[in-house]
């Protein structure tokens, strides 16, 4: 066999393209470097002062005009409006949990330097997840953001809790990406490409090869989303871990693993899109209502809000069942602000957890707002977005996958989304007449914030109203993204 | 039906595996050994006889160093193939890419992966 013709020509890949992913890279060397050299008191000054500066240089790097469009490296990386919102949102929300997260950990005395490196190749792992349509680069991302997860979820000295969810997340990570890979090699059986474009409009003959690579890679994605029934891990890994690793998880974490699923959106072609809807319909059906139901009786708010992160998949999978233009606005959107909303409401809980005698339960949250009027404000705030009443960022996700189903005419779906908002009513209006209209059962004072974690906090809260009571500030985003993947 | 041998040649090979196990089970003298049911344990003796300890750590580790060095192997055989082809592009890659391992195992080395003087640690 000639090997010359085998190997193709090799072209110097065109790295401008790939200028913040190269940036993230280097800050994340240098902070492995730096928290290998540096020892004593100044060390967690520098590894933080290091990474505001490297992800506000990311961000900047993102503005650039030239990154919203063109591939590189032979096709398998692409920048499009969608990598670039993904890419934007997830490192403003890293910006917002990071005065969190190195206060939190100093209050458990359980700072670790190695969390700023991991956070970075994490979000790596985001950014390229973000932008690639081939099944092995899909692989390798999925992979380093879930690594990364695996050992953030375990970074608490002496909590058994934060190793058993690690174990737990591990043990069905691992199982998920073995299905997921499983299902990629039956699709590159159909089609001979790891280019999903390819293999979805690939035009073969054994379309059961296809139907069963998608419904592997599918299961595969539901586990790392958190989709009953496959959601065993969430609740554990959620709680056990450390509040700002929770609220990066919940927000980050589930924008970046809904990205493959929304790329495949598009390219659902007419003879399997019925498949595509049941398939997707019936998992989101369960989600939500087995999210919300579970939450109904759980005593640990921190366990609460995970089992509300479930059933938000669910609302979000709904919306992906319809796979047309309108079902992708409201995923987009509603991604974007269930990761306002959710970092949120676990950065309340990761501030009021510096105070020792603090412990999530129910009890707890009794008068909150004698306690910390502001963190009780915050936290109504978060609890009626996430309940979904205008004019919040949660109304406008769920009343956008709403007219999405109806566009398609699901009403089944429609039907089951609308119970299940209303059997989630349940809890998080108890959360708000607990914190608002009860007498404090014991006196628990809230924890001192700095400044940066009150103006991530406040700003979080502000995005999660204004979002939604103006659309518009982020609708250009989604509908540049949507729009540019149906039409090219 | 080309692939037909190699079903043969499989067939082949567990007929032959099967008839020496049962050839050493008929043929062989049957004396009682101390170390019949010794767990094997790379030479070394037992640390205990039940080999259902947890291991430390640093086993763990080593073994992870280890599948670093086999994963770099993995990339370089098939680079060396076809190097010449790749020019300088190739070869400055390959040299990031070593790079980058090497810089994992300086890294494990400071932090003191493979001192295997091990103290009690807390989890």
């Amino acid at each position: 066999m000639d090997l010359r013709a085998l190997i193709g020509v090799i072209e110097i890949p065109d790295l401008k393209k790939f200028f913040p992913e190269f940036i993230l890279l280097l800050l994340a060397f240098i902070l492995f470097t730096l928290e290998l050299f540096i020892k004593g008191r100044e060390r967690k000054f520098v590894l933080n002062v290091v990474s505001y500066v490297g992800y506000f240089a990311v961000l900047m790097s993102l503005l650039i005009p030239w990154m919203y469009k063109g591939d590189t490296f032979y096709g398998n990386f692409t920048n499009d409006p969608l990598a670039v919102t993904v890419k934007v949102f997830s490192i403003l929300i890293v910006l917002a949990i990071l005065p969190f997260a190195s206060s939190y950990f100093s209050a458990k005395r359980s700072f670790y330097g190695e969390f700023y490196y991991i956070l970075a190749f994490t979000l790596l792992g985001v950014f390229i997840l973000a932008s690639t349509y081939n099944l092995i680069i899909l692989y390798v991302s999925l992979e380093l953001i879930s690594v990364g997860f695996y050992i953030l979820t375990a970074l608490l000295k002496g909590s058994t809790e934060a190793k058993e969810g690690a174990f737990k997340y591990l043990i069905l990570g691992g199982l998920s990406i073995a299905l997921a890979s499983y299902g990629a090699a039956f699709m590159y059986i159909y089609s001979g490409s790891l280019d999903l474009r390819e293999i979805l409009t690939y035009q073969g003959k054994d379309i059961h090869y296809l139907v069963l690579g998608l419904v592997f890679f599918l299961v595969g994605l539901a586990v790392k989303i958190g989709a009953v029934p496959f959601h065993y891990w969430v609740p554990d890994a959620y709680q056990g871990a450390p509040t700002p690793v929770t609220a990066l998880m919940a927000s980050v974490g589930k924008l970046a693993f809904f990205i493959p699923l929304v790329r495949v959106m598009p390219l659902v072609q007419e003879k399997f899109s019925l498949v595509w809807t049941i398939t997707v319909g019936v998992i989101a059906a369960l989600t939500m209502l087995y999210g919300n139901l579970v939450a109904l009786v759980q005593k640990d708010v921190k366990r609460l809000l995970a089992y509300s992160s479930i059933a938000h998949s669910g609302y979000i999978m709904a919306g992906a069942a319809v796979a047309k233009v309108v079902g992708m606005k409201a995923v987009i959107y509603f991604l974007v602000a269930y990761a306002v909303m959710s970092a949120g409401a676990f950065l309340v809980l990761a501030l009021m957890e510096k105070n020792p005698t603090w412990n999530n339960y129910m009890e707890n949250f009794y008068g909150l707002r004698f306690n910390a009027p502001y963190l009780a404000f915050a936290f109504f705030v978060y609890m009626v977005a996430l309940l979904g009443i205008p004019p919040t960022v949660g109304f406008v996700g769920k009343a956008l996958v709403f007219m999405a189903l109806s566009f398609d005419k699901l009403w089944w779906l429609a039907f089951i989304m609308i119970l299940s908002a209303a059997i989630s009513t349940g809890y998080y209006i108890r959360l708000v007449v607990i914190m608002y209209m009860h007498e404090r059962e014991k006196e628990i004072q809230a924890a001192s914030a700095h400044l940066g974690e009150k103006f991530s906090l406040f700003a979080l809260t502000l995005a999660s109203v204004l979002l939604g009571a103006l659309p518009s500030l982020v609708w250009f985003f989604v509908k540049l993204s949507a729009e540019n993947l149906f039409t090219g | 039906m080309e692939y037909l041998w190699i079903l043969v040649f499989a067939g082949i090979l567990l007929v032959i595996g099967l008839v020496m196990i049962s050839l050493n089970a008929l043929l062989g003298p049957r004396e009682p050994q101390i170390y019949e049911d010794y767990p094997y344990e790379c030479g070394v003796p037992l640390y205990d006889k039940d080999a259902q300890t947890t291991f430390h750590q640093g086993y763990y580790l080593l073994g992870l160093l280890l599948l670093l060095f086999d994963i770099e192997a993995a990339f370089l055989f098939p680079w060396s193939v076809v190097y010449r082809y790749l020019g300088v592009f190739g070869f400055i890659e390959m040299f990031i890419f070593i790079f980058i391992l090497t810089y994992g195992l300086l890294y494990a080395w400071k932090k003191g992966a493979l001192d295997w003087q091990f103290e009690i640690e807390e989890i």
